[in-house]
């Protein structure tokens, strides 16, 4: 092979075009040539240059595209109306509570309540009153949860009316609350109130709040395996990891009992 | 999916490249409410609505080259891929910034466990070392190269430059390669840069 016809060899080899017999010649010169080494490196280095070339030129058009449509049309109002801050507080906190109770209930530390509950310290705001508007309760409710004041964040969450649009996020919380203060039945109808939500992140964390009752009131049916599956196979539920490892764990307490 | 492209047909065709590639990623871009769930994952992990959407666009740049090397398998949705690479980008980002401990154990998605030589040089400084680069390629060579990197057909190439066939438009590419080759010889600060390819 001339010096044209090897630059043509390599460049086919760099950019993952060369195939069989000739593929596998090639590179058995290579591994005994080091000067063709060398020349194949820099072909490699080519390839990888366009790549970060093509990946910025992207990123330039992306930035040029407005932001897609937000919300599937099925989707209801409940986050688009709520404060983005003060959501994440009330879900992390709910969610806090979720995890530390699949903790508790499979002996493992990692997920303890107290650690994550650390991790997830909502902002406190001041109380205004007695008028406290929803966002206002919502985010008061899950510093009380994360505060093991279950009782007073129940006072306040019982204050959201169905007619408000965060009352699924509420019953949420609800469930959440109901649950540290081991009130097992109450927590679940509140998780089941929350499935209702258009929004999937409320309905999914509501399901499986729901699951965790069910383990409580010993009432595992065959429809809570196939919903905790379901949810351990759903790529958009945030706790999916969690959910997987409650279905192994469930798999494995299956024989003891 | 919102479009007439059904999931499987994105993959192939950003796989085959050309204008089908941007068709299917202007596509991917645009599916209904994939952004909103991204932008929640990332809101609910310490982020903001900036942060979701350069998630959002690092997770298709991430797809599109993974698709394009053939390091993507068909396994359950495109979107839920996608959301597994943008999950992985926030947490990996995360980490690095160590802003927020999460403790939810995020799963890196398959393939996806370490930095390779294309995340090296998408760092700021390998932006600006890629970037200088391609200045002194030139903007005709850097768009041959690309083309031709995206697997445009010579003739594609032609009609895109506004060359007069296919023949010369490889003459065009073949004499741009060898340009950019001459300009890594010159370049020490790749080598640093890309010490680990080809090991």
């Amino acid at each position: 092979m001339n010096a044209s016809e090897y630059t043509e060899k390599l460049t086919a080899l760099a950019n993952k075009e060369l195939f069989g017999d000739e593929k596998m010649q090639l590179e058995k010169e290579i591994l005994e040539n080091p000067a063709l080494a060398e020349e194949f490196k820099k072909h490699l280095i080519a390839q990888e240059l366009l790549e970060a070339f093509i990946s910025q030129d992207l990123k330039k058009k992306l930035s040029a595209f407005p932001l897609p449509q937000e919300k599937p049309e099925s989707s209801g109002a409940v986050i688009r109306k709520l404060n983005p801050s003060r959501f994440k507080w009330a879900i992390a906190a709910s969610v806090s509570l979720i995890l530390g109770v699949s903790s508790y209930l499979f002996m493992e530390n990692k997920y303890s309540y107290q650690q994550l509950a650390n991790n997830y310290v909502p902002q406190m705001q001041e109380v205004r009153g007695t008028n406290m508007v929803t966002d206002d309760i919502l985010e008061k409710a899950s510093s009380y949860i994360t505060n093991n004041k279950s009782e007073m964040a129940i006072t306040l969450l019982t204050s959201i009316t169905p007619d408000d649009d965060r009352f699924f996020i509420g019953q949420l919380l609800l469930g959440n609350a109901y649950y540290q203060t081991d009130n097992y039945s109450a927590a679940s109808n509140a998780f089941i109130q929350s499935t209702k939500s258009t929004d999937d992140e409320v309905k999914y964390q509501g399901q499986y709040g729901f699951l965790l009752c069910e383990l409580k009131l010993k009432s595992w049916s065959e429809e809570n395996q196939r919903l905790l599956k379901k949810l351990s196979e759903n790529e958009f539920f945030i706790y999916k990891n969690e959910a997987v490892a409650l279905s192994q764990k469930l798999k494995i307490a299956k024989y003891f009992n | 999916m919102n479009s007439s492209l059904e999931t499987m047909d994105l993959a192939a065709a950003i796989r085959s490249g050309g204008a089908k590639r941007e068709q299917a990623l202007s596509t991917l871009y645009n599916v209904t409410g994939l952004f909103f769930k991204i932008k929640q994952m990332v809101t609910n992990h310490g982020g903001n609505e900036e942060d979701a959407r350069d998630v959002f666009h690092e997770g298709i740049i991430t797809l599109d080259r993974k698709i394009r090397q053939d390091e993507y398998e068909d396994r359950g949705t495109i979107e839920s891929y996608l959301f597994g690479v943008c999950r992985f980008i926030w947490s990996n980002q995360q980490r690095k910034n160590k802003r927020v401990e999460l403790k939810d154990d995020f799963t890196p998605y398959d393939q996806s466990t370490g930095e390779n030589p294309l995340d090296t040089m998408l760092n700021n400084e390998g932006q600006n070392l890629v970037a200088t680069l391609f200045n002194q390629l030139g903007e005709n060579c850097s768009k041959i190269l690309s083309l031709w990197k995206l697997s445009y057909s010579m003739n594609e190439i032609a009609e895109e430059m506004g060359l007069p066939s296919g023949d010369n438009a490889r003459k065009h590419k073949f004499r741009c390669y060898q340009k950019l080759l001459g300009l890594i010889d010159n370049s020490p600060e790749l080598a640093t840069n890309l010490k680990n390819l080809g090991q």
